[in-house]
């Protein structure tokens, strides 16, 4: 019997907004368009048009043992090459962003290959290979899951997701890294990741409106959709929940089920 | 000891200094008002200071103050506000400001 993945629990529009980022099959919609430089300049690993630094030769040149693993599993291209590992990071706020960190790792683990991701709770890290960082963050960033006023790109000083927003809907940056232009109502970041100014600023485009971001999100609010609404949700959340209390690691040993 | 009501703004977005400024302007055309204090926080270079909590003091706590207070808001806050009656800012020195101005003193590059 063929099964098909449900993801996530859910009927609501939370839920199917969870289902469509994590499955691989669903693209993401398109918002806005970067140019490479324009990545390149905000991550801050390299100078425009610098080669891309290696830690060990080429695969094809190095030799490789003789393993079935290595047979069965096609390396990436930053892998390939023999890149660095670096990293882009987001602060998504609490306050409608498209995403939320633990939902970005179930999506990342969905859609990309040679990838290390860490959880906190206002940003998510992902880590990999140089060039492979700089076409997930070009994905990340291009498309759906970005919004330029609830989601930034913050290599340090992360803190602001659970801040008021300012006046015009951005998140508070403790850094600085991005402005708000009023003459082309876009924001740009004149900053890079870890707020080193950057030769010329970078338009990442118009912050979405308040009722597209709440058809958008991912996350269950008391002014927005609640979890209450759900009942799946609920009903998985009490399970997990019962399993844990009364089973610990052996969930399956539960008492009083 | 004679303690005066007060008012607590709580604006559901960070304020710029220009649009209390603008709050603070038309709270002058408000009788019954004795002092008004604010508190916000600057960005790491110092500078684009955010206001974040505003605290009106009143002679009397009479519900046209409070009227006249909420309608200021409504102008100057278009994304919403909360208001909490009450007593928050202190009224006399407590023990940890005296031990602050202790320490102060105690300091001798610093002159008191």
């Amino acid at each position: 019997m063929k099964y098909k993945a449900q993801f996530v629990p859910g009927s609501t529009v939370i839920s199917q907004n969870r289902k469509k980022y994590m499955d691989p099959t669903y693209k993401l919609k398109q918002l806005r368009s970067l140019s490479d430089e324009d990545i390149v300049l905000v991550l801050g690993h390299r100078a425009p048009g610098e080669d891309f630094k290696s830690v060990h030769p080429p695969l094809d040149e190095l030799g490789e043992p003789d393993c079935i693993i290595r047979e069965l599993v096609e390396p990436t291209e930053g892998a390939k090459a023999g890149d660095r590992i670096r990293y882009v990071q987001f602060t998504d706020s609490v306050y409608f962003a498209p995403i939320t960190p633990y939902q970005r790792a179930w999506a990342y683990y969905h859609r990309y290959r040679g990838i290390d991701t860490g959880t906190l709770s206002g940003r998510q890290i992902i880590e990999a290979r140089e060039r492979d960082v700089e076409k997930y963050a070009k994905e990340l960033i291009e498309t759906e899951l970005f919004d330029p006023a609830r989601t930034g790109i913050r290599g340090r000083t992360v803190h602001g997701h659970a801040v008021r927003l300012d006046e015009n809907g951005l998140m508070f940056d403790a850094m600085r890294r991005y402005m708000y232009d009023e003459v082309s109502g876009e924001v740009k970041y004149v900053k890079n990741m870890v707020g080193e100014p950057i030769d010329r600023a970078v338009s990442v485009g118009k912050p979405l409106a308040d009722e597209e971001l709440e058809k958008m999100t991912t996350m269950f609010r008391a002014d927005g959709v609640s979890v209450r609404e759900d009942q799946e949700v609920l009903d998985i959340v009490n399970a997990v929940h019962w399993g844990r209390t009364f089973g610990g690691y052996m969930s399956v040993n539960r008492e009083g089920q | 000891m004679d303690v005066k009501p007060e008012l607590r703004v709580f604006p559901n977005r960070l304020i710029s200094e220009a649009t209390a400024g603008r709050f603070f302007d038309l709270l002058r055309n408000v009788p019954n008002i004795v002092n008004v204090e604010y508190k916000g926080f600057t960005a790491h270079n110092n500078e684009d200071y955010r206001i974040g909590w505003i605290w009106v003091e009143m002679e009397t706590e009479d519900e046209e103050t409070v009227a006249a207070v909420s309608a200021v808001c409504d102008t100057v806050f278009p994304f919403g506000y909360d208001i909490t009656r009450g007593r928050f800012s202190k009224t006399r020195p407590t023990t940890g400001d005296h031990l602050r101005a202790l320490e102060l003193r105690r300091n001798e590059n610093y002159e008191v």
